[in-house]
């Protein structure tokens, strides 16, 4: 048991250093060893991650995931959108929202699960990870329709995917904060309509600030506190009404993006610091694990896991259909976009510090366990569709 | 002092339909790629060369879009990246060149030039006019110079 938050933390980032060092060896990803290094430090294990630390995570999460969000919106700008073009726009939407249907749906009328919860795990579960794809691309030298495809889909997706997040948990948060929930429904979904907008609203004010006085920095290191601090300012004012953190910072990012010609320099310079903090954050949210629940809610687990396949595999047939892809994106694409891990931990760190009940930890953990699955196998089912549609040459 | 007394107005450019074996023809004597400012035919800046540019052709189509994106981070090996015989003649300045442009005006004062320098980690900027025409290049060792020579040291 270690009780001073910075010694934990010292212990925290050496052996994530370490551990990341170790599992590139086995092409495993930075994320999961930092979820599976959280899971082993945490309180049901080893002991090490102090108590002042685990209860601050709701701090990092806010901060993590604002900045996540800020940077997934960059990419939602007219310039990337022509690259991308319309028919990879289209896929993208809709393999994102119907694995998002699919496990509402399923969760709240077969798994009797309240509705809110199911659009919570449903949305969750729409997010892919750019990483793992870009990194098999690389690594096996893809080339092709399909790869471009790809690439293109998990550019955007998940900004999708944050968005339909934002959207059910100012859903969830009002029906859990309306006490009664029968009656209600309609005055809970009015109170989050009208959160999203401001959400919407506190973003693009603060992007427009943003961008009157960029004019005085003169550094580098001015550009970076000047992004972070407009980058705080949103989530701070964002959490403190209890509107959208995700929805905001991902607004502030998109408008700055299509106003501001050098904003490519402010989505820069918070890579230079973004390592440690992501760190951090995956260590807390393997942290959380617990086994108890993860056991309880097994055969969920292997629900979630099977549906949300299902889901991305219709979802990108559909889309493909409608834009009349060629049959590989259509037949493959599914099962390319499988891999999972930051955004979907993420946004379950946050589902389970807004909802704030047994519910919020549930989500957390089959998230954990779903994404840890996903990782795992992620890489192997996007490699062999690329062998499989001829973008690897093997 | 102005920006219009310490720049270069000799430059080398390209246009934008300049083959990418061409470019890198004409630079083959340089160490290190100068700035490359790329210009349409009424000689307006529209983009410019540099040596990670050069790299980007290499890359899958879309890798430009996940720069920003987090937890993408990719070790790669500049030698082991893929490329044919065929592109100097398929690729085309316009293919490769950066078109995020950071540039200063002919009577901007020196100190913001070299501000803008620090700023955006470069060590020359194009310089243009209000239509955005490019008058010149200016580099850090021009404005080293006009100091030293201020300080009556050359």
């Amino acid at each position: 048991m270690i009780q001073n938050p910075v010694l934990s933390l010292g212990i925290i980032f050496i052996l994530g250093f370490l551990l990341s060092r170790l599992v590139k060896k086995a092409k495993i990803p930075a994320i999961t060893a930092y979820v599976a290094l959280g899971v082993l430090l945490s309180p049901n294990l080893l002991n090490l991650v102090s108590p002042d630390l685990l209860a601050g995570s709701d701090f990092f999460s806010n901060i993590v995931l604002g900045m996540i969000a800020f940077s997934l919106g960059e990419n939602l700008s007219s310039r990337v959108f022509k690259q991308v073009g319309r028919a990879v726009t289209g896929i993208s939407i809709l393999a994102a929202i119907i694995p998002c249907l699919l496990i509402t749906v399923i969760f709240w009328l077969v798994f009797k699960q309240p509705f809110y919860i199911a659009l919570v795990v449903g949305a969750i579960a729409s997010a892919t990870d750019p990483a793992t794809s870009v990194v098999v691309t690389q690594e096996y030298k893809s080339k092709g329709e399909f790869t471009d495809t790809l690439l293109g889909i998990v550019a955007v997706d998940d900004a999708w995917a944050l968005i339909l997040f934002g959207l059910s948990l100012s859903i969830a948060s009002a029906f859990t904060s309306s006490g009664d929930v029968a009656s209600g429904v309609v005055a809970s979904l009015v109170k989050s309509c009208i959160e999203i907008g401001l959400s919407f609203m506190v973003g693009m004010l603060v992007a427009v600030l943003f961008d009157k006085f960029t004019g005085f920095i003169n550094t580098v290191k001015d550009r970076l506190i000047y992004t972070l601090g407009f980058l705080f300012l949103v989530i701070g004012i964002t959490s403190s009404l209890n509107f959208s953190v995700l929805l905001s910072c991902m607004f502030f990012g998109a408008v700055l993006s299509n106003t501001n010609n050098t904003s490519f320099e402010f989505f820069g310079s918070l890579r230079e610091i973004d390592a440690p903090l992501y760190l951090i954050f995956f260590v807390l949210a393997g942290a959380h694990l617990n086994v108890a629940i993860l056991t309880q809610a097994l055969f969920v687990t292997i629900a979630l896991i099977t549906l949300r396949a299902i889901g991305k595999i219709l979802g990108s047939l559909c889309g493909a259909k409608i834009v009349s892809a060629p049959d590989s994106v259509k037949k493959y694409m599914g099962l390319a976009l499988l891999p999972q891990a930051g955004v979907a931990l993420g946004c379950a760190l946050i589902a389970k510090h807004t909802l704030n009940n047994s519910w919020g930890d549930w989500i957390l953990n089959i998230t954990i366990a779903s994404t840890v699955v996903f990782e795992l196998v992620g890489p192997w089912i996007t490699k062999f569709v690329l062998v499989k549609v001829g973008d690897i040459k093997e | 002092m102005k920006v219009k007394e310490a720049m270069k107005k000799d430059v080398l450019m390209v246009k934008r339909a300049t083959s990418l074996r061409g470019l890198l023809d004409m630079f083959k004597d340089f160490h290190t790629l100068p700035l490359i400012p790329v210009v349409n035919k009424d000689n307006i800046l529209i983009g410019v060369v540099n040596s990670e540019s050069l790299l980007d052709i290499l890359r899958p189509q879309q890798s430009r879009l996940f720069r920003n994106i987090p937890f993408v981070e990719v070790d790669e090996n500049v030698f082991d990246l893929d490329t044919s015989p065929l592109m100097g003649e398929l690729i085309i300045v316009d293919d490769v060149m950066d078109r995020n442009i950071v540039s200063v005006r002919e009577d901007d004062p020196l100190d913001k030039a070299y501000k803008q320098m620090r700023l955006y980690k470069k060590n020359r900027l194009p310089v243009v006019d209000a239509s955005g025409k490019l008058l010149g290049i200016i580099g850090v060792f021009d404005i080293i110079w006009r100091m030293f020579k201020e300080k009556d040291i050359v």
